[in-house]
């Protein structure tokens, strides 16, 4: 239960919004799109646009914030510790000390910017999980990767491992809720050492791994009888086809990925 | 303590055993008050045995003696070898020709077995099971039931969810819960004789009380629930030949 409230992996949000009816695979290449424009310069120019690009979408989703802030959440330490790390390796004005720490100027700039980087890469990315169910996710990527099948890479089986990965996530993580309950009963603490601790954690490990096989070797025979062949292209239940709202979004795309490029000399920063 | 699915059976068995927090109210064991999220004191976690349903998915030892053992070590009790060889042969399981085997290669009664043996090894006085009986097949559930009645009559408390409301019967107390609420809390007999309200909410009584309703439609009657005392009563009534 703890684990579900926390990862957002698969968390997809339903809604009607715009962003929620653009087809997967346009919403992944904006992704895509939106990363590489983040990661293309060091101007803070090209950064104040691109959070005004993603207050933009984060509006178009329909999704509450806290959603958001959930996965932001996530990743604050990172975010923390790559400010501190850049703050004083970085640069020679020393700004302040404390004994031989010292955060300088230079670090400082550059920590915020890697910062405010890497929130936006996981905000752009949470906008797509969000408003994308799993198996449209999956669907998407299998449609975007289904010219590497002329090179005999099994795309069909790869985004079917991924829908099911997916899907059980929220599955095992019951599970695990389960069995921790269960060995806590039966006496567990989970405190001691490293060493200790880790020990400690094989009683929650091998029935969960147990479990895992057990479901999908069920899957695997559940999918047999209904007559599921690998590496057959399936036929779609819902059929959906690309709009002017897609057309509208890969233009937006295009559009945000000029700027960034125009921009990335102004305002930047130096080493 | 039995109830539609659902109905919040298992919640309120993980409550009580302070597994899960409650999202409100309290949960008063003993003399002390459990607050979450502190952990349980091991003493008092000590006291409550919880039997999960299908527990036999959560072994995870080599041998059978480990598995058995691991509340036992957690615990730090004294005397593993004489607590487990006790539990094991509590549960009908020879000790000497169990002790070393996989418990994943056991059969389905066997590792219900083991299961419930790797809880009363520590002897709680609380034991709370999760419908033991799932999944056994009819004579292993009349063997369980009978161990679990010899359990009780070492002094213990026992809590268990049942769709066999016939073992319901058997208990001192009842619980009813229907969509999180506690709709009865008594006598089996008093529980029971709410005839309508308990097919209502999709729960068959059992056979007796059954045969009972009908009688007491035709006349007085008195409220039995086993079917020894049913035979008794309609003797008396003379509706016995």
């Amino acid at each position: 239960m703890a684990l579900r409230d926390t990862v957002l992996i698969g968390q997809f949000v339903p809604a009607s919004s715009a962003l929620h009816r653009t087809r997967a695979e346009t919403k992944i290449l904006m992704t895509l799109g939106l990363i590489v424009s983040a990661f293309l310069s060091k101007s803070f120019a090209v950064q104040s646009f691109l959070y005004f690009v993603l207050i933009i979408l984060l509006l178009l989703s329909q999704v509450p914030l806290r959603f958001y802030a959930k996965s932001a959440r996530a990743v604050l330490w990172l975010v923390l510790i790559t400010f501190v790390f850049n703050a004083l390796l970085t640069g020679s004005h020393v700004l302040w000390q404390i004994g031989w720490l010292a955060f300088k100027l230079e670090g400082v700039v550059q920590g915020a910017f890697f910062g405010l980087r890497l929130f936006f890469v996981i905000f752009a990315s949470t906008v797509l999980t969000v408003t994308t169910s799993p198996v449209d996710l999956a669907d998407g990527l299998n449609n975007l990767l289904r010219p590497l099948q002329r090179v005999r890479v099994p795309v069909e089986e790869f985004s079917l491992i991924m829908t099911i990965a997916l899907r059980f996530i929220p599955v095992l993580a019951d599970e695990a809720d389960r069995i921790v309950k269960a060995q806590k009963a039966r006496g567990l603490t989970l405190s001691g050492g490293v060493m200790q601790r880790i020990e400690k954690l094989i009683p929650i490990v091998v029935p969960l791994f147990v479990s895992a096989f057990m479901k999908a070797e069920d899957l695997a025979l559940a999918m047999e009888v209904r007559g599921y062949v690998p590496g057959v292209r399936r036929s779609k239940y819902k059929v959906t086809r690309f709009g002017v709202r897609d057309i509208g979004f890969a233009f937006m795309t295009l559009l945000v990925v000029v700027v960034s490029v125009a921009l990335r000399e102004v305002w930047t920063f130096s080493l | 303590m039995v109830g539609h699915t659902g109905s919040g059976k298992t919640t309120l068995a993980q409550v009580m055993a302070a597994l899960l927090p409650p999202t409100g109210g309290k949960v008063r064991l003993w003399d002390s008050e459990w607050t979450y999220p502190r952990e349980l004191p091991l003493e008092l976690r000590r006291r409550i045995g919880f039997v999960f349903q299908f527990p036999e998915h959560q072994f995870f030892a080599e041998t059978v003696f480990d598995e058995v053992a691991y509340a036992v070590r957690n615990f730090g009790l004294d005397n593993v070898e004489g607590r487990v060889r006790a539990a094991l042969e509590t549960v009908g399981l020879p000790f000497m020709q169990f002790k070393d085997r996989s418990p994943f290669s056991l059969s389905g009664g066997e590792k219900r077995k083991v299961a419930l043996a790797s809880v009363i090894v520590f002897d709680p006085d609380v034991l709370v099971l999760d419908e033991p009986s799932a999944g056994l097949d009819g004579e292993s559930k009349v063997e369980f039931w009978n161990w679990l009645w010899r359990y009780r009559a070492r002094g213990k408390t026992v809590v268990f969810i049942t769709h066999w409301l016939e073992e319901a019967a058997r208990s001192d107390k009842v619980i009813v819960l229907s969509a999180g609420h506690v709709l009865f809390y008594d006598d089996p007999v008093k529980v029971f004789s709410h005839a309508s309200t308990m097919k209502r909410i999709g729960l068959e009584p059992p056979l007796a009380a059954e045969v009972v309703y009908e009688l007491q439609k035709k006349g007085t009657f008195p409220w039995v629930l086993d079917l020894d005392k049913l035979l008794e009563a309609l003797e008396e009534y003379a509706l016995w030949p």
